[in-house]
């Protein structure tokens, strides 16, 4: 897969920070600067909710149900009246958090095992491997559908399920590029100081995978915020009456030749965290090319 | 300098690495340390040299327990340390240390390199987080390197600083014996000189031990007791540094010293160094016999088949040629001697250097030299 | 500020036996990198010139500045913490003023650049083979097996025996001077015009060194280009170089035929250097001679010479005033107050 080539030309970008040669990169980066600034609003958006959403988005109106974007209500409202702005605002929390989270726990499980294998190679190496192998043969949204099936509907068992079986990415491109930082004459040298194996794990190995990290993290929060919505969409994510994108999206789908914002509003945003996310991972895959980086100017 | 037994701090016996030759092969690779003894005397700078590719970084690294041997062992303090886990090795760490040729490499790129250095000291206990700031600034200080660099990470200095870091790395774990792989290639001559004089008083004041490995024939000289001469994995002459210059023997070592460019302004440049010949031989597939025989001047019958055992042919001078080899000489002494008078060239006494040593001189023992 | 180089001004003097047109013209160049202890001044108004066939030599203190000026010519220093100013004209063309592409097309191809430590310039995760083959698919359009075939060449080129095999090696499988033999023919790949060398043979034997240095003076003298090297042997210089520029703290404080600086040296920095030199030629003494004191830090450079606080014949004019480069002769300069002799 692409990832892992890219995690192969990461190896130790010549600049010493991680993060402030990725924003140099990002500013360079066309797409990710667009797929940033996107990310940026939305969470913004996110993250102010309460304070610019119109109306309650749990608020009832009865009386106006379905209705067409008005002054009063921007996107409309919905099948119970409430206003679809709001609940989209307030839906951007449960779905980026929800995107976040899943891919932050898949990192916490994948990371580790993908150092632990790679670092330390041999038997360990054979038998983690085969493991994350038969993590892939799954086809996971089928897995995550049946797990969040099994486990009762719910948020925290769509984050679960997702993390079990997301961890894989993870785990091959850090023990990829565990296996050829582990190589490089400074892990010696560390292991020639007498530094702990963990520690050398810790803070040799583990500072220089994470430009590839942070570019699977960027695209795999995508994936998740589209794997939440599709779960949601099949009614086993979010319960009512909370809102997430993926939700709006089912029950504005039901409507969709009375109210068609009612399904694209919610459908759009979806798209664009998405795009968001993978224009951000794709341009800091390019720019984080060490052959390119910091050669021009 | 100690001439017992129990002066060897390092110590290697037969030691041998190989190396695959490339990811998926299958058949025999790189012999890059192949079959060597060698024995470093407590407080003793051994200087080690040879051609690129020969075998020096591997075999420090060998000696170090980086890289664990094909074949042979490898004792330090008189403990076999060559095949130990990780863990096992960890006190030996604390005494030994090693400074790597490549200095950027061989830094962490994510690290400050005050955090490098004060890392080692944690490990060993030599520091704490409170008290580390200081000792690393007069570590620094001690390599040249200016204190407030403590906050740079590497790629932020010039590759002489780079190499200093590296010493100071290696001191700040305050060890018994360092493998200089070579340490001053990056450095101007005069701070050159400030790092050979720092190492060479650390050995007078604190009996620190040193593999020095170089390529500089005229530092090593210098900082040297003993020399050792490297050529394809094995050690081909080593001596008292007096004799290795004055009186070198081995047709390698001769070679090599006419090479040395000398910083004067001759009247026909570039024509003034006189250039070993021949093909460099490959690892993968050494001549057989004496491995240098295909560009050696002196080479005749026995030498593309047997190879020459190390001999002392000389109180603590040892070789490993045919030229020395008592057997061969009374079976073909004309023609050794012949072509040694012929050909023999040194740089410090003419032709006949080569023949100086009086084979009544040679001693028959073979192998151990302490 | 002192008016340090006005030396812009090119000395058509030197007798010089191969056609001696400019082809690398380098004027005032000033580089600075921003740390967050404040600003290095890396290197502080350099001039300097190389002519089309010549081999000129740059020596000096470590961290003085000559890597910076090296990577500066192929415009290499990253943009974020770096800042060159100055001109630096390639066959009369401003470098700083050309396009990405048109540099891209300039790097590797006519002007190459060996850097000092290999490992930066080679990717651990390629084969060593498809590294050196690289500049001949990029610039001369080689497919793949035709690079490679020459990459094999080329390392034969420089000693690396069973190259057929050793192609197939990753660069952690190399020895430390094999891997700068590796660096030297990916840059001699394209017979570039200009060949920058940064320190290419510290890490060789003197038997392969010489070799090396043979060879690409042969390249210089069979495609009539030029070569810039960057070296701390002093020995190289005397024996490869035509003309040599003495860096101290970021400036040129001497520069001079080869020949001129080892009979005559004028800067009292140079005459240290060469005293410090360890020689075989001479008997060892106890401890090797040092220039006493620690190069300056060039977060405060002291005002006047940047030398005068270890230099031994320093005067009081040298604590205040910089001295400016002035020439002793139609091919010598030096920058120093005390009319100094070796
Ligand atoms: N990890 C490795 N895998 C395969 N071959 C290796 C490895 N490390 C070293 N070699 C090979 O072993 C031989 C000796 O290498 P070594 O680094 O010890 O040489 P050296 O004497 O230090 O040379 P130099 O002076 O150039 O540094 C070389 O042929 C090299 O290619
Ligand atoms: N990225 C950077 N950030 C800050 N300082 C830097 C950076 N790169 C180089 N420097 C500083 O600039 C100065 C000049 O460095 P340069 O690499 O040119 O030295 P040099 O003359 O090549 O030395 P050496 O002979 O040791 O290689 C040094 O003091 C170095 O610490
Ligand atoms: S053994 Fe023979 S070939 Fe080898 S160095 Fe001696 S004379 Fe030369
Ligand atoms: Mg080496
Ligand atoms: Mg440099």
């Amino acid at each position: 897969m692409a990832i892992t080539d890219v995690a192969e030309k990461l190896l130790v970008p010549p600049s010493g920070g991680t993060f402030a040669a990725l924003a140099s990169s990002i500013r360079r980066h066309r797409l990710a600067s667009v797929g940033l600034i996107v990310i940026v609003v939305l969470c913004l958006l996110a993250l102010l909710a309460p304070l610019i959403a119109p109306f309650d988005p749990y608020h009832q109106d009865l009386y106006a149900v379905l209705s067409p974007p008005s002054a009063q209500h921007w996107l409309g409202t919905d099948n119970l009246g409430r206003d679809l702005l709001s609940r989209i605002l307030y839906g951007a929390r449960v779905s980026l958090m929800t995107g976040l989270l899943c891919t932050f726990l898949a990192a916490a499980i994948g990371v580790p095992i993908g150092l632990l294998a790679g670092y330390t190679g041999g038997a360990m190496d054979a038998i983690l491997m085969r493991v994350t192998d038969a993590f892939l043969c799954f086809p996971p949204l089928i897995f995550i559908l049946a797990m969040s099936a099994a486990l009762g509907p719910g948020l925290s068992n769509v984050i679960l399920s997702f993390a079990l079986f997301g961890w894989t990415g993870f785990a091959r491109i850090v023990r990829g590029q565990a296996l050829l930082v582990r190589e490089l004459p400074f892990i010696e040298a560390a292991r020639a100081t007498g530094v702990s194996r963990f520690r050398i794990m810790w803070r040799h190995v583990f500072p220089n995978t994470l430009a590839p990290i942070i570019v699977a993290i960027s695209i795999t929060v995508g994936g998740a915020i589209l794997v939440e919505s599709g779960i949601s969409f099949l009614g086993l994510g979010v319960q009512p009456p909370t809102a997430s994108w993926g939700k709006e999206l089912r029950v504005g789908f039901t409507y969709l030749e009375v109210v068609p914002l009612f399904s694209l509003a919610p459908g759009l945003m979806i798209s664009l965290a998405v795009l968001g996310f993978n224009f951000l991972g794709d341009g800091l895959r390019d720019a984080l090319d060490p052959r390119l980086n910091g050669f021009d100017r | 300098m100690a001439d017992t037994n129990s002066g060897a701090l390092v110590e290697a016996e037969s030691l041998s690495v190989h190396f695959p030759r490339h990811r998926s092969a299958t058949r025999p690779g790189i012999a890059a340390v192949d079959r060597i003894d060698l024995k470093i005397h407590r407080g003793e700078i051994l200087g080690l040299v040879g051609e690129s590719g020969c075998g020096k970084s591997t075999l420090a690294r060998t000696l170090l327990g980086l890289i664990e041997p094909s074949g042979g062992v490898v004792r330090f303090g008189g403990d076999s340390i060559g095949n130990l886990p990780e863990r096992q090795m960890r006190p030996y760490r604390r005494r030994m240390q090693i400074v790597f040729q490549d200095p950027y490499s061989s830094l962490n790129p994510r690290m400050r390199i005050g955090e490098t250095i004060a890392e080692a000291m944690f490990i060993h206990g030599h520091a704490t987080k409170s008290d580390a700031a200081p000792l690393v600034a007069d570590l620094l200080k001690l390599v040249g390197l200016d204190p407030a660099m403590a906050g740079r990470f590497p790629h932020e200095f010039s590759g002489g600083q780079r190499q200093r870091i590296g010493i100071a790395r290696a001191l700040a774990v305050r060890p018994e014996f360092i493998a200089c792989d070579e340490p001053v290639s990056a450095l101007d001559v005069s701070i050159q000189a400030q790092i050979v004089n720092l190492l060479h008083d650390l050995r007078e004041k604190m009996g620190l031990t040193f593999l020095f490995v170089s390529h500089d024939l005229a530092v090593v000289r210098h900082i040297s007791d003993r020399v050792a001469i490297m050529y394809l994995g094995r050690i081909v002459e080593i001596a008292p540094k007096e004799r290795v210059y004055d009186e070198p023997l081995h047709p390698y070592t001769q070679a090599l010293l006419l090479a040395v460019p000398v910083p004067t302004r001759t009247s026909q440049k570039r024509s003034a160094r006189k250039v070993m010949q021949g093909e460099v031989p490959s690892p993968l597939n050494p001549p057989s016999g004496c491995h240098f025989h295909p560009r050696c001047p002196h080479a005749f019958a026995p030498c593309a088949l047997k190879q020459p055992p190390l001999r002392e042919v000389a109180t603590g001078h040892f070789v490993a040629c045919h030229l020395y080899e008592p057997q061969q000489r009374s079976a073909e002494p004309d023609h050794a001697e012949d072509s040694a008078r012929r050909e023999g060239q040194t740089p410090h006494g003419g032709g006949s250097q080569v023949m100086s040593t009086n084979p009544g001189q040679m001693i028959e023992r073979s192998g151990e030299y302490r | 500020m002192s008016t340090v180089d006005a030396t812009t001004a090119i000395d058509k003097g030197p007798p010089n036996d191969r056609p001696g047109g400019l082809l690398l013209d380098v004027r005032d160049l000033r580089i600075t990198f921003s740390t967050r202890q404040g600003d290095v001044n890396a290197v502080n108004g350099v001039s300097f010139d190389v002519r089309r066939g010549e081999i000129v030599a740059i020596v000096g203190e470590s961290g003085c500045g000559k890597s910076a000026t090296a990577l500066s010519l192929l415009r290499l220093i990253p943009e974020l913490p770096g800042r060159v100013t100055g001109q630096i004209l390639f066959e009369g063309d401003d470098l700083y003023k050309m396009s990405t592409a048109e540099i891209q097309a300039i790097r590797g191809d006519r002007i190459a650049m060996i850097f000092q430590e290999p490992m930066t310039s080679l990717n651990p995760v390629h084969t060593i083979g498809r590294q050196v083959g690289e500049p001949l698919r990029v610039h001369r359009g080689a497919s793949a097996d035709d690079a490679l075939a020459r990459a094999a060449e080329l390392l034969g080129g420089v000693n690396i025996s069973e190259p057929e095999i050793r192609i197939r090696n990753y660069p952690h499988q190399f020895s430390g001077g094999m891997r700068q033999r590796v660096t030297i023919a990916m840059g001699m790949g394209c017979k570039p015009d200009l060949i920058i060398a940064d320190e290419p043979t510290t890490a060789l034997d003197v038997t392969i060194q010489a070799q090396v240095l043979e060879l690409l003076c042969q390249q210089v003298d069979n495609n009539h280009s030029s070569m810039l090297i960057i070296t701390h042997n002093l020995g190289v210089v005397a024996q490869y170089a035509d003309r040599v520029f003495v860096m101290y703290a970021g400036r040129i404080v001497e520069s001079a035929m080869a020949h001129e600086l080892y009979s005559d040296p004028r800067h009292p920095y140079t005459m240290g250097l060469l005293s410090s030199v360890p020689r075989l030629d001479q008997r060892a003494t106890e401890r090797l001679a040092e220039i006493a004191g620690q190069p300056p830090d060039p977060l405060k450079l002291p005002p006047g010479c940047p030398f005068q606080p270890r230099c031994p014949r320093a005067i009081d004019r040298c604590r205040v005033e910089m001295p400016p480069l002035e020439a002793v002769s139609q091919t010598h300069k030096r920058a120093c107050w005390v009319d100094a002799h070796g």
